[in-house]
């Protein structure tokens, strides 16, 4: 419950405003989203796993369904969710409407993946996302919330990142010879910074090259979550050196933040040193993926402990995403993963939309409850 | 700033209409062209995308005139007299346009879709070398992949 909400409460219940007047506010309020981005955080994730579960189950490639109904209904959902996205937004439902279109979003994705399932086009991964970035690219341009710029902004630059690293050569170096860190970590910083640049992202109280040097720190651990392995071989002193250079250099822009306390800079300096903490301590797999959403879902609660609402969402995200990414690596098969999946984001959203419907009469009785004692 | 509804309508519907698009492109070229079988060999990979695939070597009964390098312009097959070339075969009636990925000649046929519950039995047979491709090849050589034959049966009919 927002803490706008208590206080109306025990405002009224102390007599300092009348039940008009606290009516009046929570109707200003709800008309208002911008104290909802919690809920829209969560919302989204919820959809997020669906459109994930969706693509597993397309993945499993069911023969006992034929090409053609699984194309109608492909194109049925995309359809509905493209139908709901419009509504939303005709009624001003601006949360809404963005969780639709982040689910039309991961739905083109899908689709990409069926089509190229059903007519086997030879094509690879990254120029599938590629196609998707160019899709969606409309959906990204009239967002005007975090989650789906977001998303769009990380897929394309894998999709840019794979073309890098297929076609170039980096002096005498060549990039098989460094991985894909050293390339992409310094291509989402300088996207990153262009992206802030252009307030694509939207203004935090935090600057593009803070968000630069943020970024390098997430794809350290995107690195993990994509490959599962990133870890196996950054022990090695080439990796190390990098990756704790960008620690370092987060951690002193970390201190000359003045926005933040010190408690604040202390975490921020600590979440940066997780991600080493699996290298030094074994051999155990396990250790992993642990540090890795030890490090997402610290920068969430930090973050939103600073009320930079997007950052919040993105960590947020990334956590469900490597809660995905747990999902594959214990069940094996797509389709009991994808339907694993498609309950996990039902519960989430079922869970999220009735806390929101009754947190507030639940409240008020434990509160008469409370005073009844 | 407020954003237009036709613009929101516009950003909505384009990936739902470039996918039909897209689709009914993909199934003209599934339909029409010519259709050719070619024996393969290969094994079975997945993605998260799209799920399990055969990914092989298609055995055009020639060596490709590839070297060790990428090349990014187009190469050609030609399916009358078996023959590889750099330049576009000027008597061949039917012939298939690929480029070539170090020594391998590609057309974007290599890789095949298969159910997950079906995937390891199908790895079997495709690498016991009884297995092979349909293919359709339009007139300009573009290749489109129609199915995956056991023994000289679609392998669906195995199941």
């Amino acid at each position: 419950m927002a803490n706008i909400e208590k206080k109306l409460i025990e405002w009224t219940q102390k007599g300092l405003i009348s039940e008009q007047q606290k009516t009046d506010i929570e109707t200003y309020e709800s008309e208002n989203e911008g104290h909802s981005w919690v809920y829209y955080g969560f919302l989204v994730l919820g959809v997020s796993v669906i459109g994930l579960g969706l693509i597993s189950i397309i993945a499993a490639n069911w023969m006992y369904i034929s090409d053609s109904a699984k194309l109608f209904v492909d194109f049925l959902l995309l359809g509905t969710a493209a139908w709901v996205a419009n509504y939303y937004y005709s009624k001003n439902k601006r949360m809404h409407f963005e969780v639709a279109l982040t689910g039309l979003g991961l739905l083109t994705l899908g689709s990409i993946g069926l089509i190229s399932q059903i007519y086997h086009t030879g094509g690879e991964l990254y120029q599938a996302l590629f196609l998707w970035s160019f899709l969606t690219m409309g959906l990204f341009l009239v967002s005007r919330r975090a989650a789906f710029p977001l998303l769009w902004f990380s897929l394309f630059t894998v999709a840019l990142t794979n073309v890098i690293y297929q076609f170039s050569k980096v002096g005498f170096l060549t990039i098989n010879d460094f991985g894909h860190y050293t390339v992409i970590a310094p291509t989402v910083g300088v996207l990153a910074v262009i992206c802030a640049y252009f307030k694509v992202l939207r203004p935090h109280a935090i600057s593009g090259f803070i968000l630069a040097i943020l970024s390098m720190l997430i794809y350290f651990a995107l690195g993990e979550v994509i490959q599962g392995g990133f870890a196996k071989n950054v022990g090695h002193i080439k990796y190390l050196i990098p990756s704790y250079t960008a620690s370092a250099v987060f951690m002193s822009l970390a201190w000359r933040l003045k926005s933040i306390d010190r408690r604040q800079k202390l975490s921020l300096s600590l979440i940066s040193l997780f991600y080493f903490i699996p290298i030094h301590l074994g051999e155990l797999e396990i250790f992993y993926p642990v540090a890795t959403i030890l490090i997402l879902s610290s920068l969430a609660v930090l973050f939103a402990s600073l009320e930079y609402k997007k950052l919040f969402q993105f960590f947020l995200f990334l956590v469900g995403v490597r809660f995905l990414v747990i999902y594959f690596q214990i069940f094996g098969s797509l389709l009991e993963t994808g339907i694993g999946l498609l309950l996990t984001g039902v519960v989430i959203i079922a869970f999220v939309y009735f806390w929101n419907k009754f947190r507030k009469p639940i409240y008020e009785w434990t509160q008469k409850k409370l005073q009844g004692n | 700033m407020k954003i237009s509804k036709n613009l929101i309508l516009s950003a909505l519907v384009f990936p739902v209409i470039a996918l039909g698009i897209f689709t009914a492109y993909k199934k003209y070229k599934f339909e029409v062209g010519t259709k050719f079988i070619f024996p393969i060999s290969g094994y079975d990979p997945r993605d998260l995308l799209s799920g399990y695939y055969l990914i092989y070597t298609v055995e055009y009964g020639a060596t490709p005139d590839c070297d060790m390098r990428s090349r990014p312009e187009p190469s050609y097959y030609c399916i009358d007299s078996k023959r590889f070339s750099r330049a576009k075969p000027a008597d061949c009636s039917k012939f298939i346009r690929g480029r070539c990925q170090y020594n391998r000649f590609l057309a974007d046929i290599e890789k095949f879709y298969i159910p997950e519950d079906k995937a390891k039995e199908l790895d079997k047979l495709v690498r016991g070398k009884e297995a092979a491709i349909e293919i359709s090849v339009q007139y300009d050589g573009t290749a489109q992949l129609r199915d995956l034959l056991i023994n000289g049966e679609s392998w669906r009919e195995l199941y």
